[in-house]
């Protein structure tokens, strides 16, 4: 017989296999409790799971959330690492920094994107000042490159 | 006595053998038996005492006043001077002779009679086409573009097997079909000619061949995007068959447009077209993948897409959607991305007048249907057996996935589905 964790856990996987998901709805239903398992899916090998396990991880609030998402930052898939810098964006600047500091070092294109979105939103322009100067001067992206400009100059 | 002939004599001698005008020159027997090609092939099958038998006539003239044949107690040997001699006797001789012998559209034969490799059909190949025979099916002669076809498939050894008619006229005086053991050939001149088997062809019979509303068909039965699925197109439509959806015919069209910035890695597109395809079928829409483009645009290969909300963009939504070339009218997009932010399988909220989705490289093998059922206005169901579960496509409980008769009329009355 299946006990209520179990039950909650395959609610929680069938939540996060929708193909359009309402993350505040999730996170309002499946609440600070449901972060430990989000945790460990993050952690799989099935990046579909993973990338959205960090999502909904990212819109719940509690004090563990910061440090899942620093660890998310560091995660092998690139759209889990791009979840942990959206995440990071919910967060004050100093619970975020930790996420964004990783973020911001990413050689991937998404990540570092979302990096920049979020180092703008949380006005940590100033924090990152060195790391932006150098992806505007040398970055393969036009597009990545500008922004990283536009917020040097601001 | 026979006297010795000389090298260069001899040379000679076969120079003027080898020329056919000349065939009616006799040489002295004494110095050197001179035969007709006919007599030589009868030699070679054995003479009287083969099994062709005695001979029932003399070497004789055919009316073109060129070719020669002699008849014989089981059977005929004709001789051309382009096709040279060959015998032609039971039942594929009768049709021969029942079309016309040499004067026919078949003309000459090309070749003895001989056997197909399954060892038991027989066939004749000639000048204008071709007699097949096996016990099973009798004698049935093919030529032209349906011959070309069957011949282009592998002749009796193709799922078609042997035929069991001639080429024969339809109804409306034009077209040409044979059929086989296995399915039809069918030909017209607007058409060309296409095979048609197994449940599409019955089907088609079924509802009157080329004189139904899809007439003739425009191609072979093909595997649908590398699936189980099979289609054919005709004029008018297609017919779809598949295991799980039967027979459907689809008479109208989705034309849909891949623009892929990142492969998919789940699900391959033509895993995903064919399962669309196969959900699609039960509304009678075929869906076709027109083209396919490779967009190098890193900074969009992660999309953002806001809520995903019907009727409301994002810039790099606006952006990507930008991205239509070769799309007409009445046409989607797809664009195949890594992700989408924040993370859904995919997205089909799209720009004015630009009619598209997006899709995750991790998305369900229902997804893509899912998506472009969205461009087509279906809302989201409560229910893990239909295409559009609001519920993900990944939790489908008993696949392929339904759609319900209310959901049919709204997709065809979309304007991206037009009419076959």
């Amino acid at each position: 017989m299946q006990s209520n964790n179990d039950k909650l856990n395959q609610e929680l996987i069938n939540f996060l296999r929708q193909d359009e998901l309402d993350y505040p709805a999730g996170a309002a239903k499946f609440g600070p409790a449901s972060l430990p398992l989000l945790q460990e899916l993050i952690k799989t090998d099935d990046e579909n799971l993973a990338t959205k396990a960090a999502y909904l991880a990212g819109f719940i609030k509690d004090k563990s959330v910061p440090s899942i998402l620093a660890e998310a930052a560091s995660n092998k898939f690139a759209t889990v690492r791009i979840a942990a810098g959206f995440g990071a964006k919910k967060l004050a600047p100093a619970s975020a920094s930790a996420v964004l500091q990783k973020i911001m070092n990413d050689n991937d294109s998404g990540v570092l994107k979302m990096g920049i979105s979020a180092v703008h939103d949380l006005k940590m322009a100033d924090q990152f000042k060195a790391r932006l100067k150098k992806i505007s001067a040398a970055h393969q992206d036009d597009i990545i490159r500008k922004s990283a400009g536009k917020l040097i100059n601001k | 006595m026979s006297k010795s002939i000389s090298t260069s004599k001899l040379k000679k001698i076969t120079e003027v053998k080898a020329n056919p005008i000349l065939d009616h020159i006799r040489i002295d027997p004494d110095v050197f038996k001179f035969l007709h090609p006919i007599t030589l092939k009868y030699n070679s099958l054995g003479g009287a005492s083969g099994w062709l038998g005695a001979a029932l006539t003399g070497i004789n003239t055919c009316p073109d006043g060129v070719g020669k044949y002699q008849h014989y107690a089981n059977g005929s040997i004709y001789w051309h001077p382009q096709t040279a001699a060959h015998e032609v006797h039971g039942l594929i001789r009768s049709r021969w002779s029942s079309l016309g012998w040499e004067k026919s559209f078949l003309g000459y034969p090309l070749t003895d009679e001989s056997q197909c490799p399954d060892g038991v059909g027989r066939f004749n190949h000639f000048q204008g086409g071709s007699i097949y025979w096996s016990p099973a099916t009798g004698a049935w002669e093919l030529h032209g573009a349906i011959r070309n076809k069957y011949a282009a498939l592998g002749w009796e050894q193709s799922f078609l097997k042997y035929p069991l008619t001639n080429e024969s006229t339809c109804p409306d005086g034009i077209g040409r079909y044979n059929h086989f053991q296995g399915g039809s050939i069918y030909w017209s001149p607007a058409t060309g000619a296409h095979e048609v088997h197994g449940a599409i062809r019955n089907y088609w019979a079924s509802i009157g061949w080329e004189k139904s509303f899809l007439k003739y068909p425009i191609s072979d039965e093909l595997p649908v995007y590398g699936g189980v699925g099979r289609i054919s197109h005709f004029q008018t439509g297609s017919i779809y068959w598949s295991p799980t959806a039967g027979v459907r015919v689809l008479k109208e069209k989705y034309r849909v447009h891949v623009k892929c910035l990142v492969a998919p890695v789940t699900f391959t597109l033509n895993e995903q077209f064919a399962a669309m395809q196969e959900v699609y079928a039960i509304a009678g829409i075929r869906v076709d993948w027109v083209t396919t483009e490779n967009l190098s645009l890193p900074s969009l290969e992660d999309v953002d897409v806001g809520g995903c909300t019907m009727g409301s963009t994002t810039s790099e939504q606006v952006s990507l959607f930008g991205h239509r070339n070769f799309v007409g009218a009445n046409e989607a997009v797809v664009y195949f991305v890594r992700s989408t932010i924040p993370a859904y399988n995919g997205c089909a909220a799209y720009p004015s007048g630009r009619p598209g989705a997006v899709v995750v490289r991790s998305a369900s093998r229902w997804t893509l249907g899912h998506e472009l059922g969205h461009v087509l206005s279906l809302s989201h169901v409560n229910d893990n057996n239909r295409l559009m579960t609001g519920n993900g496509t990944f939790n489908i409980t008993n696949p392929p996935p339904d759609l319900i008769s209310s959901e049919v009329s709204s997709m065809i009355g979309s304007n991206l589905s037009t009419a076959i």
